[in-house]
């Protein structure tokens, strides 16, 4: 049996798909938590909507890369890849950085706090 | 003259015993030396050791760095009033007797801030280590624009002043070329003297690995470029 759909349907993108709308489910429910506003709500579900269309649209790569110079689709989306992984392992690190010294000043202010003297 | 003497250790206690024996605790014109020992969260004897001497004791609940021991050290000097203050390494690198000579630069009023350099008699330190300490000394004239022999060493002296406006916000290994950073910004007046290095079978056993000169790289550079 074979269906016909109306664009190509890869392992790849079921997987994406699913990711998506996993990761959707979370913003779903930050918002009924009230973590997130009404607003951020729209962001975030514009944004994850945005990119589960994107997933299906055919020849967005080539013009995402025509759009950045960079020739071929395969190359923009690694391009990007590559852009993003820096990105958030820069957040990352800042924030070890920043739990690094609270943790630090914590200890100092014990250390403070409980002085010695023989 | 109240002179603090601030001695970072971390499970050092094999040679901090005789580190605080041999330290000077009277010197000519100068009322008070006092040890300020950081036990940076040693899991050893070394706290027990340093308590049996009269010596003011810091302890850090859990091991932060030796950055984070000096911040400790100093701070505690600066808000208890003294004149001078000095770092001295728990491990028993540096000669006790040399205490005298390296704080004449601010005890005569020539210098803020001294570093006792090891590389002026360098003998008996091992050729890596120079090289590692070269290195560093290059980086840290870029990035912080002080010429040092020595950008390594943990014989270090301060004036009342520079305490006052250094800020010392460093974590790990990366304070000794960090310090310097506060000695550009400040524009504090810098000295160096001469100090022996000791290198033991302890400390060579102990001492820095080699890795450890990328990881100090990179915080200096998130410290001068990203914080
Ligand atoms: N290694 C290490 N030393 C610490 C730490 N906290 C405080 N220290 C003290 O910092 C001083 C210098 O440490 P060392 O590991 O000897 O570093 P170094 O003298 O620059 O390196 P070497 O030339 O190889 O001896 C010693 O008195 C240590 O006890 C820490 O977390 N790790
Ligand atoms: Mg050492």
């Amino acid at each position: 049996m074979s269906v016909e759909l109306p664009f190509p349907l890869t392992p790849f993108k079921v997987i994406l798909s699913i990711f998506v709308i996993f990761t959707w489910t979370r913003v779903l429910k930050r918002y009924h938590e009230r973590t997130f506003t009404i607003g951020e709500f729209l962001v975030w579900t514009l944004l994850w909507g945005g990119g589960v269309v994107a997933i299906y649209i055919p020849g967005k790569t080539d013009f995402i890369a025509r759009l950045l110079g960079v020739g071929r689709g395969a190359d923009a989306i690694f391009t990007l890849s590559i852009l993003t992984l820096f990105y958030i392992i820069y957040r990352l690190y800042a924030q070890i950085y920043a739990l690094r010294r609270d943790v630090t000043k914590l200890v100092q202010r014990l250390a403070r706090e409980r002085t010695e003297r023989m | 003259m109240k002179i603090a003497v601030v001695i970072p250790a971390f499970n050092e206690e094999r040679v901090i015993g005789s580190v605080l024996k041999q330290l000077p605790r009277k010197l000519p014109g100068i009322e008070t030396i006092d040890m300020i020992v950081v036990n940076d969260g040693s899991t050893d004897a070394t706290e027990n050791i340093a308590k049996t001497f009269d010596v003011v004791v810091l302890r850090h609940v859990i091991n932060r760095g030796l950055g984070a021991t000096l911040g400790t050290g100093l701070a505690y000097a600066r808000d208890h009033g003294y004149d001078l203050v000095v770092t001295f390494d728990a491990d028993g690198q540096h000669d006790p007797a040399e205490l005298k000579d390296v704080i004449q630069p601010v005890l005569q009023g020539r210098a803020e801030v001294v570093v006792g350099t090891r590389l002026k008699k360098p003998d008996g330190m091992p050729w890596h280590r120079r090289i590692g300490i070269w290195a560093f000394n290059l980086i840290t004239f870029v990035l912080f624009g002080v010429w040092t022999t020595d950008s390594q060493s943990g014989l270090r002296v301060f004036s009342r002043r520079a305490l006052e406006q250094m800020e010392i916000d460093f974590q790990g290994m990366e304070v000794s070329s960090g310090l310097f950073s506060e000695i550009g910004r400040l524009k504090l007046r810098y000295v160096e003297v001469p100090i022996q290095a000791i290198y033991t079978d302890y400390s060579l056993a102990k001492g820095q690995r080699p890795g450890n000169g990328f990881s100090i790289l990179f915080r200096l550079l998130w410290h001068k470029f990203v914080k």
